[in-house]
């Protein structure tokens, strides 16, 4: 009765009722015009559930709540003095939607396999897991209708909820799909600094255009962004590692109904319906036009000259990396590259923290180069948020301050954060530049800076 | 594609993304994760291979048959004979030991001492030392119990005269056997060896076994799983506590044993002795457990333990998808309490097949059940129910029939799943009794032990070996 109550305050609901179906029963909801002419086939042990509705999806969807009703989820069960060893117990005692994963690479797999089977939306920060696994991880995710983000996802952000390595920035109407948690990063500051905002930013993990996974995540999250109710325009930052996958993504992307942009590096692919831009700062700012908003132009800067020499890239993201060479090389600075070293990368986290959380290593790095008599300009990044170091721009200037030639070298640095985050973005910003570093707000910016200042050679240097 | 709902997280690896989380206001359950198998890269490998899709489709079905056939499973006393009529394979050279297989050199003080005394009273030997001579010759063979379908507690030791306990699984026609259980103090199982061992022994089978038969026979097959079930609502956990299934057995059989032995001198001398050890269903109820697991012998593709035992050497399981197969490791210490006078120097390494009862689904597993015995062993009711709970992270499920009141009449978790141990790096715990390493001495306390992780791990990756 107290379902049959329920029910009939739901929104297109004439009446509801409940019964045993019983003779007796039945004849009373014959009387009540309760029974249709055809009455299913139903005896004495059967439970009829009886709704007279507007229409019939009404009626349908009292019939879903009251089964709702009858048969709560179990409760996770108080076993809150014994630990958690597996996900699956921690996952019941929570009521799980999603799981965080980011044990040693090598068992991520057996966890992320473990949680679709549990029904949940996967976010792994766990690299190191085999191409053989991910393309399972993410048919399986696939066929369970599940998001499968990464291996190998850095940052997300799912409902305004920030996951992994994240900024504070204010939720919007801009959805975005990434390959590259930095770059993710660097987006989703440069939108909340413009006055926008993300509704969801779906990591895939940097394998995904690889051909064996065919963009099959990013495919995945561009359809759920389509989807979602608060995503205006869809902005996609990859790397086209595979050109089958990248068509196949781009094409997705093209074939839903909501304005899209693409950075795809390596790309060499148009397709109508699709603004592809060759920057993730450019892409960006295409994705901000698309729903109203007036990202600033790039402004010229004064950029003094360097001398002979090298740009050495130091840098703790791969995109930023990848970001700050392909625009130097654009500019005709080709020549000109030095020594550029993603201290993110396998290589250097094997049992190491990553450079964001430990800015120590590339801190000394920059110094040494600084250091070296062929550099002319020192570029990096400074990544602020949440997961980040609590100083890093300050372990930036300590290291900068004591380096020998440090008034010989051009130090140019993006720094990737906003207001909200923790590290107080403002005192950040004024550390680095107080050690006499040019701080832009994206590594295109700060690349095309370093281009500026190799093209203005000093004369007689 | 599934919606995502209200975000509630499980987390597992770094603890700052959990903190991250909660500081955004979402609900966050972390996991106690350590790297499975202690790191060992052939655990790894084989647990990666088994967490595929379609190798767990398959494990998951196996399972299923396996925990389907342990609930449609039944126990009945059905009869009482001597050891070499009932027990398949038994002849007049052989002895049955507890735990996996061992031999003279490797066999502890009380399992000795129980060996050498049951081949007195088999009168292969007239004395200790001679029988010690008969053993040393090669004369005598041993052979685990638990691969002649029978389970001893402690030593374990069963020779071709004793009488045994005949147990049958209606639902297989499997039978189980066990002997009678000595009472408490100076007795075969604990290495006690003299001569008011062996005149006990045999008063068992020339007095007790006839009478117990003889109300066996007007009885008619009596329901071992019906008492179980009642003594588990009753403060037992029928592994450490048999008090309440030894009274409810008492209660229910005496007016058979008085009928049916129209001897009012051998009643009474039986129920007396019933009366007196309060561990006297403990060995129908192990057999009860054994013919209900034999069953899960050969399932291939099912991680699940059919069989946990040790012999004071080294502690053994047996997993359904690897058929007979032993995999063993050093049987670990006994945490518990001591009787006066005795410590833990003292011990003899955990010891018995009595660990069948953790394997289906009592004993350790059931002692938020068993508030008494908790607090002999040490610990406190809110331990035993934290220990308990653990449980239900490796098992398949739960117990259908034997439920835990304090637990909300929730069925205890029962069925061990090898994969599930080695994932959650959490070993079953087991409630037990510790023996004397000397033979002879008994019984010198009671506590929990885990079993240790090794065999599981190995067994995971000898199962895993089955799906390439």
């Amino acid at each position: 009765m107290a379902v049959a109550s329920v029910l009939s305050r739901e929104p297109g609901v004439r009446r509801a009722a409940l019964f045993m179906a019983t003779p007796a029963n039945l004849e009373l909801l014959r009387q009540d015009a309760l029974l249709p002419e055809r009455p299913p086939a139903c005896g004495p042990d059967d439970l009829l559930i009886a709704v007279d509705a507007e229409d019939q999806p009404a009626g349908a969807r009292a019939v879903a709540r009251a089964d709702e009703l009858l048969s709560p989820p179990p409760e996770s069960r108080e076993e809150s003095e014994a630990t958690a060893h597996t996900l699956e117990a921690a996952a019941t005692r929570v009521g799980a939607s999603l799981a965080a994963i980011s044990v040693p690479g090598e068992y991520a797999a057996v966890e992320a396999f473990a949680a679709l089977r549990a029904g949940l939306h996967v976010f792994c920060f766990s690299d190191r897991v085999s191409l053989d696994d991910e393309v399972a991880l993410k048919e399986e995710a696939r066929a369970k209708g599940l998001l499968m983000m990464g291996p190998d996802c850095g940052t997300a952000y799912l409902h305004g909820v920030g996951l992994g390595f994240y900024n504070a920035v204010r939720e919007g109407p801009i959805g975005m799909v990434a390959a590259s948690g930095t770059g993710l990063q660097e987006a989703a500051c440069l939108l909340h600094r413009w006055g926008l905002g993300i509704s969801h930013a779906l990591g895939t993990g940097g394998r995904d255009l690889l051909a064996p996974v065919a963009g099959s995540m990013s495919r995945r999250a561009i359809e759920w962004l389509a989807a979602d109710a608060a995503t205006g325009a869809i902005l996609l930052l990859a790397k086209a590692a595979d050109a089958s996958a990248a068509t196949q993504v781009l094409e997705t992307l093209a074939s839903q109904p909501k304005p899209a942009v693409a950075c795809l590096r390596g790309a060499r692919v148009e397709l109508d319906g699709v603004l592809m831009q060759p920057t993730i700062r450019s892409a960006a700012a295409a994705a901000a036009r698309a729903v109203g908003g007036r990202p600033p132009p790039t402004v010229p800067v004064e950029v003094p000259s360097a001398s002979d020499g090298e740009v050495v890239g130091l840098f703790s993201g791969g995109s930023m990396l990848a970001e700050a060479e392909a625009v130097l090389r654009e500019a005709g600075a080709g020549e000109r590259l030095g020594s550029f070293v993603d201290f993110g990368a396998e290589a250097f986290t094997r049992g190491r923290p990553h450079p964001m959380i430990d800015p120590g290593p590339r801190a000394r790095a920059l110094r040494d180069a600084c250091q070296r008599p062929g550099t002319a300009v020192l570029l990096f990044d400074v990544i602020l948020g949440f997961g980040a170091h609590r100083d890093p721009a300050g372990v930036v200037a300590e290291s900068l301050a004591g380096a020998q030639r440090r008034k010989e070298v051009v130090c140019i640095a993006s720094l990737c954060g906003t207001e909200r985050d923790p590290q107080d973005y403002g005192r950040q910003r004024e550390l680095l530049e107080g050690s006499g570093v040019l701080v832009f707000d994206s590594a295109a910016e700060a690349a095309g800076a370093a281009a500026l200042a190799l093209r203005r050679a000093r004369v007689g240097a | 594609m599934k919606p995502l709902g209200e975000m509630r997280v499980v987390n597992v690896g770094v603890s700052s993304f959990a903190d991250d989380l909660r500081r955004q206001g979402i609900p966050v359950a972390e996991v106690e994760w350590r790297p499975y198998g202690a790191g060992d890269e052939a655990v790894r490998a084989a647990m990666a291979r088994l967490a595929r899709p379609a190798a767990q489709a398959r494990v998951q079905a196996a399972n299923a048959e396996a925990a389907d056939r342990l609930a449609t499973g039944g126990a009945r006393w059905v009869g009482l004979r001597p050891a070499k009529d009932a027990i398949p394979g038994m002849v007049d050279d052989l002895i049955l030991h507890a735990g996996p297989p061992t031999d003279w050199a490797h066999m502890g003080g009380p399992m000795r001492g129980a060996v050498l005394g049951a081949l007195v009273y088999e009168q292969r030997a007239a004395s200790l030392a001679e029988a010690e001579r008969l053993v040393l010759s090669g004369a005598v063979r041993f052979a685990p119990c638990h691969e002649h379908a029978a389970v001893g507690p402690m030593a374990g030791v069963i020779s071709p005269s004793m009488p045994v306990l005949e147990v049958e699984n209606p639902a297989f026609h499997n039978r189980a056997f066990s002997t009678i259980n000595e009472g408490l103090g100076k007795v075969l199982r604990y290495g006690a060896n003299d001569a008011s061992v062996l005149a006990r022994l045999r008063w068992m089978a020339d007095q007790l076994a006839p009478a117990l038969q003889a109300g066996l026979r007007r009885s008619g097959p009596v329901d071992l799983l019906a008492i179980m079930a009642q003594a588990v609502q009753m403060g037992d956990e029928c592994h450490n506590r048999n008090k309440a299934a030894s009274s409810v057995f008492a209660r229910l059989f005496a007016e058979h044993l008085v009928r049916g032995t129209r001897d009012r001198d051998a009643a009474a001398a039986t129920l007396e002795f019933i009366a007196g050890n309060d561990h006297f269903f403990l060995n129908l109820g192990m057999a009860a457990c054994k013919a209900l697991l034999d069953p899960l012998a050969g399932i291939g593709n099912a991680s699940t333990v059919w069989a946990m035992a040790r012999n004071g050497t080294t502690a053994g399981i047996r997993v359904s998808g690897t058929g007979p197969r032993w995999f063993v490791a050093p049987a670990p210490a006994v945490d518990g309490l001591y009787f006066p006078g005795f410590g833990p120097a003292d011990a003899s390494p955990d010891l018995g097949d009595s660990a069948i009862t953790e394997t289906a689904g009592l004993g350790g597993f059931a002692l938020a059940a068993a508030p008494a015995i908790v607090q002999f062993v040490g610990g406190t009711a809110g331990r035993a129910g934290e220990l308990t709970s653990e449980m239900y992270q490796v098992t398949v499920g739960e117990s259908s029939r034997f439920t835990i009141p304090a637990l909300d009449f929730r069925g205890t978790p029962t069925l061990v799943d090898a994969i599930k141990v080695v994932r959650a790096s959490l070993a079953p715990i087991l409630n037990t009794g510790i023996a004397h390493r000397e033979p002879g001495v008994g019984q010198i306390g009671a506590g929990l032990v885990r079993f240790p992780l090794e065999p599981f791990a190995q067994a995971v990756v000898a199962l895993a070996d089955t799906f390439r």
